[in-house]
């Protein structure tokens, strides 16, 4: 057996293409007879539709079609819930997941109210102007914590709350080991909502081969075979009519992976509807409010030492701001959840979050998925305590860290992947 | 309003062109969709990220700020004109290659760009003036160091 | 992002672009780099239905040195400034704020006079033109007028420039002897938008007390703030480090930030009294040390 890879430096295959300009990216993809697709975004983070007129935008030279949510007919409907809410007890999770276009009321800034497809990109966009649209502004929701309380206005009105998800896990007991505590610090700790900004924005191309009754579709996914398979469903064709190409993506990141954007259920239909190749590409300025965010939380958090800085336990509410629909089920926050214990032992946690419906585009997992919430509270306490205790920062870790003999170490609750957590093996 | 349409002759990699474009569009959105050069790659549209970095009479500038019509009777290089004909690499193409310069590629030909220009003026910089050099062009995958190291390597390479 | 529709007309001569500015107002935009008119039209922030492009008109640009003065044509881009040496030699303040506007490529196409006519609170020229005194002359099709630099500017984003003129040329005295120059500026990024900006002018006399003090700051108002009042301080002086910090907490009292998402008006205050300090003290040492 010889070694192709170990202890070899090995050079990528692909740099060939992308070093000379030759790797295809979605916006390279050109068809015969191609139209081209803006959206009529909301200005608005939340208000009631009062009435959307697109027939001047329709007499504009160049202009194909304008769609909004009622021409839809039955194509229309909510996305699916991407990840089902995992098995744990008393768990609150309403689902609420985004529409193609929007319908009786926009709930964030950028949802999509019409989509325009003309005979360039340019003119689409001048017949952007063209349509008139009237919205009844309402309060937007954009604070945690006033969301939850009385008097909000509400994102979802038949969820009678801004409650997306409330989760509660505990293990061993809180109370009774900060009774016994020589030391507790309690601090609140904000973390900041952010978006990924890859250098590439996101992009469609639907062709519809009538005659072939073949859909092939680009687009800049990390998922493209559950797109394609949820795709071909709604669009009464099977899978084998349907091909999904994810081209050279330009950094992808995580937002790329959430399915079913308005765009990718919009595309194909209007491929369809026209029998023509379609394309849309995210602007810089569009993809700030139609791509997915992500961070966003506050934590209350609570941690109970012994003097030696040894964890008694934890406690931790925390407050996760999931945006205006929740098709990734309570992914990100059971991530930030969960990951909190990092690689040391907590015998006791007490951990609770409500995931805060708000009129902010969706946030979906980028990039460590809330992971990184749980280690910058659990981080920052170590820290607060090393310094209140007056132990060396390394020294507090090093006494708190899982030891060897303690594999496969048990933290009991339950994890995105629907068991209980739980570390194979380690030596830290 | 009637389309404004002008007729402009450009030469572009080395090769005379001769179009009508509309006034209004873009010299990003040309070269990529009128002549099919899509290796210069559009990232903001407002001159921030770097990725559309063309060479206009030899000077890197940002195709998305300038109109098709800017560019009559001027001179256009892009990403694939810097290979030679025959494919082999730029030294800058093979340095980035070699230091693992990329991940998914998106702002590299405007990098290149940027830097095969650079080198040509400056054929000794420091790293602190590379990075200078670099600052106009952004990267959400790398962390710049690779793309710094494998500029310092191509201008070792094409001081011999 | 795509701009709205317009007519394009790229002029041949001074004349045909002042007609043309003359004959549409307010309703034509010249473009020259573009460097910034171009994004706002890309956002349709900016939707003039007639672009005269001043590009081909080589008269515009170029840098004239003379006796007293040196004469910038308009359209000279960032570019020539830098690699001007003997403009490097005699306005070392240009050549200092030069690598903190945006980046090498805008540079490339960019130009001192379309910074001007933009006129950006947070730009370092318009600040950098009032400390040097600088005089602007403004062409109309039958008129021409010189607009002082602190006449120059009068709000955030407008000019005195009337609807039919055009910034030709910008005039630079040159500086006197025994004087030193010093530009700093606080970005949260280098070629971001000033937070701060200071450009500082100190001439010296013969027992190296301060004769004259120029000092202008940009960034921390709608318009280039003239502080040399605050300044005057330090007349006859040597400047110690009390009368330095003294000047610092006048300027920091004379101006009015407006804060933005990247600073707040306390923030820039501060730093901008942290950049007047060190800007008088470099300015001061260059001369001492054979700047001027």
């Amino acid at each position: 057996m010889s070694t192709r890879t170990f202890g070899e430096p090995v050079k990528r295959n692909e740099d060939r293409r992308l070093l000379t300009g030759q790797a295809l990216f979605i916006d390279d993809v050109e068809l015969p007879g191609m139209l081209h697709a803006a959206l009529l975004r909301s200005q608005a983070a939340h208000a009631r539709i009062l009435k959307i007129d697109v027939r001047r935008a329709l007499q504009r030279t160049g202009v194909v079609a304008a769609y909004a949510a009622g021409d839809l007919g039955d194509y229309w409907q909510p996305g699916p819930v991407l990840v089902p809410p995992p098995p744990i007890a008393g768990i609150i999770f309403n689902a609420r997941t985004q529409v193609p276009l929007a319908k009786e009321k926009v709930r964030h800034v950028g949802e999509p109210l019409v989509i325009v497809i003309a005979e360039s990109r340019y003119i689409a966009e001048d017949a952007l102007d063209d349509i008139d649209v009237e919205l009844e502004q309402l309060p937007a929701v954009v604070d945690l914590e006033q969301a939850l309380g009385d008097g909000s206005a509400l994102v979802h009105d038949d969820v009678g709350s801004n409650v997306s998800a409330h989760v509660r896990q505990t293990k061993g007991h809180y109370a009774a080991a900060a009774a016994q505590a020589d030391h507790i610090i309690r601090r609140r700790f904000h973390y900041e909502h952010g978006i990924s900004s890859p250098i590439e924005t996101r992009g469609v191309v639907a062709q519809w081969d009538g005659r072939a009754n073949q859909m092939t579709i680009w687009d800049t996914t990390q998922a493209p075979v559950f797109v394609r398979n949820g795709l071909a469903g709604v669009l009464g064709l099977n899978e084998r009519q349907v091909r999904v190409i994810a081209p050279f993506v330009g950094g992808g990141f995580g937002p790329k992976i959430m399915m079913f954007y308005p765009e990718e259920v919009l595309l194909p239909w209007v491929s369809m509807q026209l029998n023509r190749p379609v394309k849309w590409i995210e602007d810089r300025l569009e993809h700030f409010f139609a791509t997915t965010h992500e961070r966003g939380q506050i934590h209350d958090a609570e941690i109970a030492l012994t003097k030696e800085g040894r964890i008694l336990g934890i406690r931790d509410v925390f407050l996760h701001d999931g945006g205006a629909y929740d098709p990734y089920g309570l992914t990100v926050p059971i991530n930030s959840q969960c990951t909190l214990l990092g690689p040391y032992v907590v015998p006791n946690y007490d951990s609770t979050f409500t995931q805060v419906f708000t009129n902010l585009p969706i946030v979906t997992p980028y990039r460590g998925a809330g992971r990184q919430h749980g280690v910058f509270v659990m981080e920052r306490l170590l820290d607060f305590a090393a310094h209140e205790l007056n132990i060396d920062p390394a020294e507090i870790r090093r006494r708190n860290l899982i030891p060897p003999e303690a594999f496969p170490y048990k933290n009991e609750i339950i994890y995105q992947d629907f068991a209980p957590l739980e570390y194979d093996s380690g030596n830290y | 309003m009637d389309r404004d349409d002008h007729d402009i002759t450009l030469v572009v990699n080395g090769s005379s062109t001769l179009r009508r474009v509309e006034s209004r569009m873009l010299l990003s959105d040309f070269l990529r969709h009128e002549l099919g050069l899509a290796g210069t790659h559009v990232g903001c549209e407002h001159g921030v990220c770097g990725a559309c970095t063309i060479l206009f009479d030899g000077e890197p500038v940002r195709a998305c700020l300038m109109l098709a019509v800017q560019a009559n009777q001027h001179e256009i290089s892009t990403i694939e004109g810097l290979a030679s004909k025959d494919g082999e690499y730029h030294p800058l193409q093979q340095a980035m290659h070699d230091h693992h310069g990329l991940q998914c590629g998106y702002c590299t030909p405007g990098i290149l760009m940027t830097m095969s220009a650079y080198l040509r003026e400056n054929p000794s910089p420091t790293e602190a003036e590379v990075r200078e050099a670099l600052s106009g062009n952004l990267c959400r995958c790398t962390g710049y160091q690779n793309i710094v190291d494998a500029v310092m390597a191509a201008a070792n390479r094409m001081r011999v | 992002m795509k701009p709205a529709a317009f007519k394009y007309i790229a002029a041949t001569s001074l004349a045909q672009a002042l007609a043309l500015k003359s004959e549409h107002g307010d309703e034509a935009k010249f473009l020259a780099g573009g460097q910034s008119l171009i994004p706002t039209m890309n956002f349709r922030l900016a939707r003039p239905a007639i672009l005269i492009d001043i590009n081909g008109i080589g008269d515009l640009a170029g840098i004239r040195p003379s006796a007293q003065t040196t004469r910038v044509g308009a359209l000279t881009r960032y570019r020539a400034l830098q690699r001007d040496p003997a403009l490097a030699r005699q306005f070392p303040l240009i050549g200092e704020a030069l690598p903190h506007i945006a980046h090498p490529q805008i540079r490339n196409r960019g130009t001192i006079g379309g910074n001007l006519s933009h006129a950006d609170p947070a730009s370092e020229l318009p600040a950098i033109t009032l400390a040097l005194g600088a005089r602007f002359r403004v062409q109309a099709l039958e008129r021409e007028r010189w607009i002082e630099a602190s006449d120059f500017f009068v709000g955030g984003l407008t000019t005195d420039l009337a609807p039919d003129e055009m910034l030709v040329e910008i005039e630079l005295p040159l500086l006197l002897p025994r004087t030193g120059t010093c530009f700093m500026e606080i970005a949260r990024r280098k070629g971001d938008f000033a937070i701060a900006g200071v450009a500082a002018v100190v001439t010296l006399d013969d027992q190296d007390q301060c004769s004259d003090i120029r000092l202008t700051l940009c960034g921390v108002g709608e318009t280039p703030i003239d502080a040399s009042a605050a300044a005057a301080l330090l007349s006859g002086q040597v400047p110690s480090e009390a009368a330095v910090r003294d000047v610092a907490a006048a300027v920091q009292a004379m101006i009015d930030p407006g804060g933005s998402v990247h600073a707040t008006p306390d923030y820039q205050r501060h730093v901008a009294g942290v950049l007047t300090e060190r800007a008088l003290h470099l300015a001061y040492q260059r001369v001492r040390h054979g700047q001027g």
